[in-house]
């Protein structure tokens, strides 16, 4: 047996703060051997990224490590001062890679800049020496050579990407440590990202510990695994070993809670409740309180981690019922199946039979051809001249000819790339911005002829739901004053039975509790909960919800998406869903669009998507998403580049840059959502009916472009 | 598009907007009720002579040409001729303008580059004691009238001490026998030099340092210091990085303070009797001797304006987003 990288023993890091201290890791043990890919998951706040910080001596200054050893290649470094872990670890044997890549470089100096002071300050290299080193890390990354003297704003976001990972191999140290590098990355983004990651395999020698809150990423990256939970690891081994058997009830529960994209029927079950505050000392099991199977036992004593009778040597959990876990937890699934079916909750499958249902329904919300084009230039000498002379720059075409139907009772998604338009989307349908063309028909009439009093009983029967619940609500009211004022607002009967009744509904239980809350008692998840009972108690028609589940804890999200889908089966409201992520768009979407720079590129119900997407978009998209399965062997989406620029649009088809299957009538003619085949539209030339048109087609696809240096 | 096209365009921008500030100064000063001529007429002269004096100045000429004489001698350098010294415009200001230059824009720069670096060393160290009360002295100074140090430091250093003069730019021998630049190489120029120029850094001082210590606790806690941080980058190489992000709302305000310190250091002229352009913006406006006044409003704008073309173009030198966003 090799001798472990990186060992970590006994950990307790502790922060001091104003209300006490916080013990943020508790006797926290792992080992990394060379070469190993290791996945730290766990939601936020479980102390994953603390654990990283200690280990990288970076801690912020009011947290210490109290006890254990951080040992690597047998040798302590816990104990080091911030110069001597400088003068021997840092970036020479262990490097980090960020969370967010894209302001990491210092946007006022060139990239060969930083690297010549990372040398500076690590190595005795000379300048030139610096430099052909990126240069070498720049080819292995697969950005252009010639690039490495640019400044950071002339890169693109995914080549800043690859630029940090270049960076920090540079000094070739033994061990990567990425703190939640894909978090803030749209799916296509990080499939990239990824795909980056696990071809330096094969190049370079390093252990890379992986901190995320996706375990469908670590499932697909990573030989082994630890999950955190409330500061302590609750179970580690080989990520076969605990996917196939795991054995501690929150690793189960966090598998039923994460969507998979292979089967979007499966109900997704949220875990209930929060971890234990860490200010107290926590002398039991910390998932006791959310635990289905909690015994009196759980609550004496905090369970040790013990080695798993299995063919996995490294296999720990720490939970006084391993043994007997995997029977309890298949008969508590077992029975919550029956149950739910007896309730009748069993999730309705998407599309095949919800559509059908709710095919004969009013059309509510309808957009019929929307526009909205963003002029570029704001200083007084561009407008003078495109008013006088004609000669503007382009405009931005964020939103360019979008037809859409919401009927009544329906959820739509809309989803696509960071930049696809679809947030502005959103935002013209809201009213914040007036479209350039087209029209928007709510109820048939048409939105542009709205008088003040219309435009009150729209902003009252079409709610939305924002993305990030950390600020959507107003610090300053309660709960009460959350969702009285609307009520207000639009002359509405107010009664505190009706919020009461609301908070129920989106399971804020018991509502008496809640509603007296202030906007800091609430967590994430109890946010975004509030948020939509904001917009429910209006008894809306429609809702439009950007991104409403992104930023929350996986666990959480389940349970969100979950009441997104009961509430508006219940109520009869339509929706609009928004989102880069298509396994959450399929769990709550009879119908999901695809949005390519500004137009829809394809529509259809949901399962007819998944199972048959017909646009190299669509499939790329849903190449792209991780499946949390570490047997499934999941091909890269090949999706060169970025998003075209929605300032220069291509002529012919928008996606033919980025499209494995392009042929030469791409080149010459636009793609327009007019192919039909029944209830499923496709905007590519690959599926039209060509010898209708009339059209003469070379049947063979172009080469797909290579992945190569992505002009800005 | 090129550099040189972006420092063209702000060029143009810069010369179309001091025409539009002179024309509206202009107007404006054409909207005031009464002029020289009135002034006159209260002192007594009679109807005919007022009438004169109109007619002799061109005073009765319809607006419009009376606006293109003025800007058409502006644009030639004759600035007209003040009505109180009867000395032409430019005679008048040149001296005084110099006087409170010297005194001004070193006091000025001097007063940002120290105030900066205070400002800096404050927010490197957050939740420091030094940060803590460091940053009272600065506030008391800003919320204290500029009038009231001055006193306090001739108190101290002319008073009680004795170390330097009370006032005035130099000694009545070295003032008369050198009427033009010479009188700033003299040594008595100097020595009463100090108490005003030290008056002028420390009340310009608070404004950098406050804005400064936002400035970095801000940029430190961005995502590529943080980055930087974790790089093991050395301390100071970190601190030039983050002084280049700080430094440019520092620099943004910098021209708008030293032309406003220009026509605000009135008070502190005054104190020290220092024969400066906020004496002669004061003595002007008693005497309504417009020329003079429009004159140095006109200059105190075109400083402005310069000093802003001058940031931007400083800014394309440290940022070089700057241009790019223009494409």
């Amino acid at each position: 047996m090799t001798e472990p990288l990186l060992e970590v023993e006994g950990l307790d890091v502790t922060y001091q703060t104003k209300t006490g201290d916080l013990r943020a890791v508790t006797d926290a043990s792992l080992s990394i051997d060379p070469n190993e890919y290791f996945g730290l998951v766990g939601e936020s706040g479980c102390g994953k990224s603390t654990l990283a910080q200690a280990v990288t001596n970076s801690l912020d200054s009011n947290g210490a490590i109290t006890e254990g050893t951080i040992k690597y290649r047998g040798e302590e470094v816990q104990d080091l001062s911030e110069k001597e872990y400088n003068e021997k670890i840092r970036w020479k044997e262990i490097a980090v890679i960020p969370q967010s890549a894209m302001n990491s470089l210092d946007p006022l100096s060139r990239i060969s800049e930083l690297a010549i002071e990372v040398a500076e300050a690590h190595t005795d290299w000379s300048e030139e020496r610096a430099v052909d080193e990126l240069k070498q890390l720049f080819d292995v990354v697969g950005l252009p050579e010639s690039r490495v003297h640019d400044y950071p704003h002339q890169f693109s976001g995914g080549m800043k990407q690859r630029a940090i990972i270049a960076f920090s191999l540079l000094l070739e140290p033994s061990m990567v440590i990425a703190d939640e590098p894909t978090t803030a990355l749209d799916v296509i983004m990080q499939d990239q990202f990824l795909k980056h990651l696990d071809e330096l395999r094969e190049i370079r020698d390093f252990s890379l510990l992986f901190i995320t809150h996706d375990i469908a990423v670590v499932f697909e990256m990573c030989n082994s695994m630890a999950v955190m939970h409330g500061g302590q690891i609750a179970e580690q081994g080989t990520t076969e070993a605990v996917f196939d058997e795991p054995r501690h009830p929150y690793t189960i529960l966090l598998q039923q809670a994460f969507p998979d994209i292979r089967y979007p029927n499966r109900e997704l079950e949220g875990i209930e409740g929060v971890p234990p505050s860490l200010q107290e000392e926590v002398d039991y099991c910390t998932f006791a309180d959310r635990c289905p199977w909690a015994e009196q036992e759980c609550w004496e004593g905090a369970p040790p981690l013990e080695t798993v009778p299995d063919n996995d040597d490294a296999h720990e959990v720490a939970c006084i019922r391993n043994d007997e876990i995997e029977d309890l937890a298949a008969e508590y699934l077992d029975e919550r199946d029956v149950e739910g079916a007896a309730a009748g909750e069993t999730p309705v499958a998407k599309g095949a039979s919800a559509a059908a249902d709710r095919g004969d329904e009013e059309t509510v919300l309808e957009l019929d051809g929307l526009h909205k084009h963003f002029d570029q230039s704001t200083n007084i000498i561009d407008s003078i001249k495109s008013r006088f002379f004609g000669e503007g720059d382009e405009p931005v075409r964020a939103v360019d000819g979008v037809d859409l139907e919401l009927k009544g009772n329906q959820i739509q998604g809309v989803i696509g790339e960071s930049g696809c338009g679809k947030s502005t989307l959103l935002q013209t349908i809201m009213g914040k911005y007036s479209p350039t063309d087209g029209e928007i028909l709510f109820d048939g009439d048409p939105v542009s002829e709205f008088d003040k009093s219309d435009w009150k009983e729209f902003r009252q029967r079409v709610q939305i739901i924002l993305q990030d619940p950390f600020n959507t609500l107003n610090p300053h009211f309660t709960v009460r004053e959350t969702l009285m004022e609307p009520l207000r607002i639009h002359d509405m009967e107010r009664s505190e039975e009706r919020i009461l009744d609301i908070l129920e509904q989106v399971r804020l239980t018991p509502a008496e509790q809640y509603i007296d809350r202030s906007e800091s008692q609430l967590s994430g998840g109890e946010k975004q909960r509030v948020a939509i009972a904001r917009a429910l108690i209006l008894e809306p028609d429609v809702i439009l919800a950007d991104e409403p589940v992104s930023m929350l804890d996986v666990s959480t999200q389940a349970s969100v998406l979950d009441l997104l889908n009961d509430l508006t089966n219940e109520y009869g409201v339509s929706m609009l869903y928004i989102s880069h992520d298509l396994s959450t768009v399929s769990y709550v979407c009879d119908r999901v669009n695809v949005m390519y720079l500004g137009r829809l590129v394809e529509s259809a119900p949901t399962m007819e998507l998944l199972n048959g997407a017909k646009h190299p978009y669509t499939r790329s998209l849903l190449q792209a998403i991780p499946v949390p399965d570490p047997h499934h062997e999941r091909e890269w989406a090949e999706l060169p580049g970025t998003p075209g620029d929605a300032t220069d649009l291509p002529g012919g088809c928008r996606f033919k840059d980025r499209c494995p299957d392009r042929m030469d009538i791409c080149d010459t003619k636009p793609a327009y959502v007019d192919v039909e085949d029944g209830d499923h539209q496709t905007a590519c030339h690959l599926h039209y009916n060509h010898e209708e048109c009339g059209e003469e087609v070379a049947d063979t696809p172009a080469a797909a472009i290579s992945d190569g240096g992505e002009p800005r | 598009m090129s550099r040189l096209y972006y420092y063209a365009r702000r060029m143009v921008v810069s010369i179309l907007l001091i025409f539009a500030i002179a024309t509206f100064l202009f107007f404006s000063f054409r909207l005031m009720p009464g002029d020289y001529a009135t002034l006159l007429l209260q002192q007594g002269a009679s109807a005919e002579q007022v009438e004169a004096v109109r007619e002799a100045w061109g005073l009765d000429e319809p607006l419009y040409i009376q606006y293109f004489t003025w800007m058409g001698n502006m644009m030639t350098g004759n600035a007209g001729m003040s009505r109180q010294f009867s000395k032409p415009v430019v005679d008048v200001v040149a001296p005084a303008l110099r006087n409170s230059m010297i005194l001004a824009l070193p006091g000025v720069l001097a007063a940002f580059v120290i105030g900066s670096l205070y400002g800096a060393l404050l927010g490197s160290n957050p939740g420091s004691t030094l940060e803590k009360y460091g940053i009272i002295p600065p506030n008391i100074v800003g919320t204290t009238p500029d009038f009231f140090i001055g006193i306090l430091l001739i108190a101290i250093f002319s008073m009680s001490l004795n170390l330097f003069p009370s006032g005035s730019i130099a000694s009545i021998e070295v003032v008369t026998n050198n009427p033009g630049w010479e009188i700033y190489l003299t040594e008595s120029f100097w020595y009463h030099y100090t108490l005003p120029f030290l008056t002028v850094v420390i009340k310009y001082m608070y404004y950098p340092t406050l804005v400064m210590r936002g400035s970095v606790v801000e940029v430190r806690n961005q995502e590529f210091a943080v980055y930087q941080r974790l790089l093991g980058l050395g301390k100071w190489t970190r601190f030039r990085h983050i002084m280049k992000h700080a430094s440019l709302p520092v620099i943004t305000v910098l021209p708008a303070v030293t032309a406003t310190s220009i026509s605000g250091l009135v008070l502190i002229e005054i104190v020290f009797n220092w024969p400066g352009i906020g004496q002669l913006l004061l003595t002007s406006v008693f005497a309504r001797d417009t020329p003079v006044i429009q004159f140095m409003f006109l200059l105190i704008a075109i400083w402005i304006v310069v000093g802003n073309f001058l940031v931007d173009i400083f800014y394309t030198i440290i940022d070089p987003r700057i241009t790019i966003e223009g494409e």
